[in-house]
């Protein structure tokens, strides 16, 4: 099915044609969301509003973008969103833990003697790599992820960003090259 | 200044994450879970529509309201008024005259 197919049925409100596109287009957008957000479940969430959004909103779809483009922005607009209520609820979360609302079990620490020392440094290798990239500047950031986890090319990626293509490349040189500097430091640790 | 083997493997750690993560499955039940969330969000919106409008039309019957009683209230009022002709009516039968003059008050001697 053609773009055009796809945004006519929408619009017609063809569930056939809904379930469809949701198959076309779930994959990308999962790993799009995951990109910014490192949790399934998050990622999972976020694409679900991104297709009521989308569903709810088609018939104002001009079509000055390709279809792709308008879920892509979709996608990083919401999931930007989410980073900063998950921002907000980890700060109340602080908060609660100062005051001593929530009291930890021993149930919910990992049994550490489980995992090898490889494991683990290959764990917190990773988890420095993902804060990493959180790390970066907006614009950078979404370059980055729009390129390495969903794998656009450089002019697509403009489309999505609304940027020129040397600005485009530009933020991708720049966020790579802040990715090497940033780890790097880590890296000398390990 | 950082050596090509550790720029290699750094690089290499960044896209096993990276490739780490994109290896998410699609979610099977992803297009149940969206139109319950459409159907749900389409009910809300126009529960929200009755709403407005019956907050609109309570709001109209409340000014209404106010309006008439004020108008009910100041027309009573106006019968009531100290000003109104019956009381000064009333006021002009005092037999004034046998009233004590204010002078003689004044200079009359109260010691004897």
């Amino acid at each position: 099915m053609t773009e055009g197919e796809y945004i006519k049925g929408l619009k017609r409100g063809d569930e056939k044609v809904y379930r469809e596109f949701v198959d076309q287009y779930q994959l990308s957008l999962l790993r799009l969301c995951i990109g910014f957000l490192h949790d399934e479940e998050d990622a999972k969430d976020i694409v679900q509003d991104v297709f009521v959004e989308v569903f709810r909103s088609v018939e104002k779809f001009r079509g000055d973008a390709s279809l792709s483009t308008w879920l892509y922005r979709i996608a990083v607009n919401k999931s930007l969103n989410q980073i900063q209520r998950n921002r907000k609820r980890r700060l109340l979360a602080g908060f609660n833990s100062i005051w001593g609302a929530k009291k930890q079990t021993g149930d919910d620490i990992p049994d550490e003697s489980d995992i090898s020392d490889i494991d683990m440094e290959k764990k917190e290798r990773a988890k420095f790599i993902r804060k990493a990239i959180d790390l970066l500047p907006k614009n950078q950031r979404i370059a980055f992820i729009l390129s390495k986890y969903e794998d656009l090319s450089n002019h697509d990626i403009s489309e999505v960003m609304g940027i020129s293509l040397s600005a485009a490349e530009s933020l991708i040189h720049r966020a790579k090259l802040g990715l090497q500097k940033r780890l790097s430091g880590i890296y000398k640790k390990f | 200044m950082q050596s090509g083997l550790e720029h290699n493997k750094l690089v290499n750690d960044l896209d096993a994450v990276i490739d780490e993560e994109k290896q998410i499955q699609q979610d099977p039940y992803m297009f149940t879970r969206i139109m319950a969330r459409f159907e749900n969000r389409k009910q809300v919106v126009s529960n929200n529509k009755l709403q407005l409008a019956f907050q609109t039309l309570a709001f109209v019957v409340l000014i209404v309201a106010g309006i008439y009683s004020g108008i009910i209230l100041g027309k009573n009022y106006t019968n009531r008024n100290a000003l109104s002709a019956d009381y000064q009516h009333e006021v002009y039968y005092l037999d004034e005259l046998q009233h004590e003059n204010m002078v003689s008050v004044f200079f009359s001697d109260d010691s004897k």
